[in-house]
């Protein structure tokens, strides 16, 4: 493995890409391609899909590497990317049908003031809270609040109308909040 | 964050890549990798070294192919394949600085020749020597990624030369028809140098099987220099590059450097080989 000959961390070797160096890509790549194969395999069934996303994304990374900030870990500013791309490959090419129950996501890029909220709150509560909400209302919080996706994006990602997408999500933070009050 | 003491371990990590949690627990596993590199890599062996490899290579091929111009696009637009698209693009002869230096020569030709009588005989002199300059700078040992293409082009070394000689030719002539429009006087004797032109450049290409193409081409300049300047000389004639003779003498070397191009059209691979 590259990356066990390599003690930079992932910061430093993304302003290397940043600098125009492939090889330092490619420690990047051999980092973190694994579990982002697995992630973007729990959201997409085709693996033909999810390896056309990962060429996608460290292709970006390439390009965008000069806009990482330095805040924050690399690794969710990749997956920010990778979530991204899925969105685009299935504007190109819409799913068959979406795993429901499978959907995950992490607590990440946050929209709104009240998804901020979510985050303050004590990542158990969260788990419980997200576990009693009906499926479908889930799915939609884990690709808009966890996933930090737009209504559009995440109405692309499963495959809804957005206007769906919104009052799912308007009916989610109203449980939640009781939820959690 | 309030995960720093709870990890994955290799049993979970196996349930997590076969989706067998459930969606919240993977929503916890997930927010944990972003952070965690130790958990990162224990899902490292998840998948199979030759299905990362397959995709880092077309990875690499994206982020090492240099940007594409606006002509190649142009070309891929329409049609061209990508090999002769990408051939045409990085033709030198396209380059600006050939551009302008085929138009700052024209300009000037032009300019004699409308302001003074004999200032024609610049213009014919000159106008056939730039497709010439154009092959030995396209074929020369100039800087350019053309061994890439020679390598990985599925088109034969024919096919190359073919495609580069034409834009080269088209590239200098297209501003020399133009030029000449311009010329005071007859249109035959406008069109006159389009016969040495086309004579020079493919006689060029016939003596670069033989020799590099840059020696190839100061052997054509040369020879056509001498003969004209020798004609003007002694006739005292502007229009000596038109007369019937060199026009003549201009198929004629058409002709033989063709037909010996074609008689050695397998030693084109090597004269490719050679200069690139
Ligand atoms: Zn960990």
């Amino acid at each position: 493995m590259p990356d066990m000959d390599d003690f930079r961390t992932d910061g430093e070797l993304l302003a290397a890409v940043a600098d125009g160096s492939a090889a330092a890509l490619e420690v990047l790549y051999r980092r973190h391609a694994s579990w982002l194969v697995v992630r973007l395999g729990r959201r997409c069934a085709d693996p033909t899909v999810v390896d056309e996303v990962l060429q996608d994304t460290f292709v970006s990374v390439w390009k965008g590497a000069g806009n990482y900030t330095g805040q924050g870990d690399v690794a969710a500013w990749v997956w920010a990317i990778a979530i991204r791309r899925l969105v685009d490959a299935f504007r190109r090419r819409p799913p068959v049908s979406y795993p429901l129950d499978e959907f995950t996501s992490e607590l990440n890029t946050l929209e709104s003031a009240e998804d901020r909220v979510l985050l303050g709150i004590e990542h158990g509560d969260l788990a419980g809270a997200l576990e009693r909400l009906s499926p479908e209302l889930r799915t939609v919080v884990q690709a808009t609040v966890l996933d930090g996706l737009t209504t559009r994006e995440a109405a692309r990602l499963l495959g809804l109308p957005a206007g769906t997408v919104k009052t799912r999500m308007m009916r989610a933070r109203r449980a939640l909040r009781k939820e959690l009050a | 964050m309030t995960n720093t003491e709870w990890h994955l371990d290799t049993e979970l990590a196996g349930r997590y890549t076969h989706g067998r949690v459930t969606s919240v627990l993977a929503t916890s596993i997930e927010q944990h990798l972003l952070r965690c590199e130790v958990c990162r890599r224990l899902l490292q062996a998840a998948v199979q070294t030759d299905r990362l490899d397959r995709v880092w290579a077309e990875i690499i091929e994206r982020v090492e192919t240099p940007k594409r111009s606006l002509l190649e696009r142009l070309l891929r637009h329409v049609g061209v394949d990508e090999a002769t698209a990408r051939l045409v693009a990085v033709t030198p002869s396209l380059k600006g600085s050939w551009l302008t230096g085929t138009t700052v020569v024209l300009v000037l030709a032009l300019l004699a020749a409308q302001t003074n009588p004999q200032g024609v005989s610049v213009f014919l002199l000159m106008a056939p020597v730039l497709p010439v300059a154009g092959v030995a700078l396209a074929f020369g040992p100039a800087a350019d990624p053309a061994h890439e293409i020679v390598a990985s082009t599925p088109h034969s070394a024919v096919h190359l030369l073919a495609v580069r000689t034409a834009v080269v030719v088209s590239s200098c002539l297209l501003p020399a028809a133009v030029a000449s429009a311009f010329l005071p006087g007859d249109f035959w004797v406008a069109m006159a140098w389009l016969g040495p032109a086309l004579a020079l450049t493919v006689g060029t290409l016939a003596l670069s099987t033989r020799v590099a193409p840059h020696v190839a081409a100061i052997a054509m300049t040369v020879l056509w220099m001498t003969v004209v300047v020798r004609g003007l000389v002694r006739n005292h004639d502007p229009l000596f590059a038109a007369t019937l003779s060199v026009q003549l003498a201009a198929i004629a070397v058409l002709a033989i450097s063709a037909a010996v191009l074609l008689i050695q059209r397998r030693d084109l691979g090597e004269l490719l080989r050679r200069v690139s």
